[in-house]
């Protein structure tokens, strides 16, 4: 056997790191959240809810970084990368990891900022909740793309048929329309940034 | 049939190609039995750059096909593609597990993937099967129709046909068959071969032009969690902000 081929394994092993480690922060984060809300007596429950917080942060450090080590095994040990390219299906998947790394990142990076006390603010616990859901999804997404390019059929071809979707075809936008939601996101990141500026300026003169 | 024993011994022996070579007759329909004798199949081709063997017999409104390739791994035929590279293309895909031999009806559904035809609601068109394995090589045959009437399927008729042989190293359907893999045009009525080079059907460059479009949706996508999120948490709620003293 030549040496390669057997280093197709290591994105086999990084894509199930990943999805498990990521799937258990996601679980996590929403058992963290839940606990707010149901506070039942139970020491089993509420020993669960303890351990989800640093459970999710801890379980998306490593995932993210299996993440990370299984995109750059998926664009070294599988394919060549002009055969990558070629395949609507891997473009797709490229796509929608890359989409479901921001997602992972930006929780990490608020949790880093924010500290456990995040759970404390409804705003802060919601947005993160909100995070590992948009992460998870395009993380199974991403799976299910990957089970087409491994010949196999994915558990959520049904949900997705249903909904029109097929990852078989390159999901591009227009230039008109990607261009309208580049300006949308980034006014929108301007705005909060200078409401937050004066907000914070107005606080200052308060305290003086 | 001197003829035919001596390019059977060459093919045997993977020294040389056949090209153009065969359009004789077996005396019977091969024995589908893990084995290619000598003289067994009307007409084969050698794919010289890869060592790979292609025999096949047409009787009847069946083709007989037996393939063998220095591997332990899979070994594959697939015919017409429609799209670039493999896609479209009617593939039968198999390995030798201890004794037994995993052939599969596939369908490549884009240009660098294939599934099998059941998943994709068609049908497994292999009528015969059987397979062999030694340390250095494997030897699969099967029969099917000529035109199995399943949308997966691409008939064989007298026109040539883009026929793409390939190998690899694993016994499973995915490991990427790397340089193994050889296209060549094969009339398999008339026994016509010809090296096509690599790819059957390069991508066009328009087709390129929306890996662009794609880059700049991945950018959006990107733009727009970041953008929706970071406005969110800076949004000021000073009854709701952390306080980060």
């Amino acid at each position: 056997m030549p040496p390669e081929t057997g280093k197709i394994a290591w994105h086999l092993i990084t894509a199930e790191l990943h999805t498990g480690m990521l799937t258990l922060a996601f679980a996590s984060a929403i058992i963290r959240l839940v606990g707010i809300h149901v506070t039942a007596d139970q020491p089993v429950w509420r020993g669960l809810v303890r351990l989800a917080e640093p459970t999710a942060y801890l379980a998306a450090i490593g995932g993210l970084l299996a993440l990370i080590a299984s995109i750059i095994t998926g664009f070294t040990y599988t394919w060549p990368l002009e055969v990558q390219l070629t395949s609507s299906v891997v473009l797709n998947k490229i796509a929608i990891t890359a989409f479901s790394t921001t997602f992972w990142l930006l929780f990490l990076v608020t949790r880093t900022v924010y500290g456990p006390r995040l759970w404390d603010h409804a705003r802060l616990r919601w947005a993160y909740a909100a995070l590992a859901t948009g992460g998870f999804l395009t993380l199974m997404l991403a799976g299910s793309t990957g089970g087409h390019l491994a010949g196999k059929r994915s558990m959520l071809d049904g949900i997705l048929h249903a909904l029109g979707v097929n990852t078989h075809l390159l999901f591009t936008l227009s230039t008109a329309a990607a261009y309208a939601i580049l300006i949308a996101s980034v006014s929108l990141l301007a705005a909060a940034a200078i409401r937050r500026l004066i907000w914070g300026r107005g606080q200052a003169r308060r305290a003086t | 049939m001197a003829l035919l024993a001596f390019w059977a011994f060459t093919a045997s022996a993977g020294m040389v190609s056949a090209p153009g070579l065969t359009a004789a007759t077996a005396a019977a329909a091969p024995v589908i039995d893990g084995r290619i004798a000598e003289g067994e199949y009307a007409s084969h081709y050698v794919a010289r750059g890869i060592g790979m063997e292609l025999h096949w017999t047409i009787e009847g409104d069946s083709i007989y096909i037996g393939l063998r390739a220095p591997t332990t791994g899979w070994l594959a035929i697939g015919w017409d593609p429609s799209g670039p590279i493999m896609e479209g293309e009617d593939i039968l895909i198999g390995y030798i597990r201890g004794k037994e031999l995993y052939l599969q009806d596939y369908f490549a559904n884009t240009s660098v993937t294939h599934a099998n035809d059941v998943s994709l609601g068609g049908r497994d068109d292999v009528l015969e099967s059987s397979g062999s394995e030694d340390q250095e090589s494997t030897t699969i045959e099967f029969r099917r129709r000529l035109d199995t009437g399943d949308k997966f399927d691409r008939p064989i008729t007298r026109a040539s046909h883009t026929v793409q042989l390939a190998y690899a190293p694993n016994d499973d359907f995915v490991t990427y068959h790397g340089e193994k893999r050889t296209v060549v045009k094969i009339n398999f009525f008339e026994g016509g071969a010809q090296e096509a080079g690599l790819f059957a059907r390069p991508r066009s460059r328009e087709a390129w032009g929306g890996l662009g479009s794609w880059m700049l949706t991945v950018a959006t996508g990107v733009v727009l969690i970041i953008g929706l999120t970071a406005a969110y948490l800076l949004w000021p709620r000073r009854d709701q902000m952390p306080d980060q003293s």
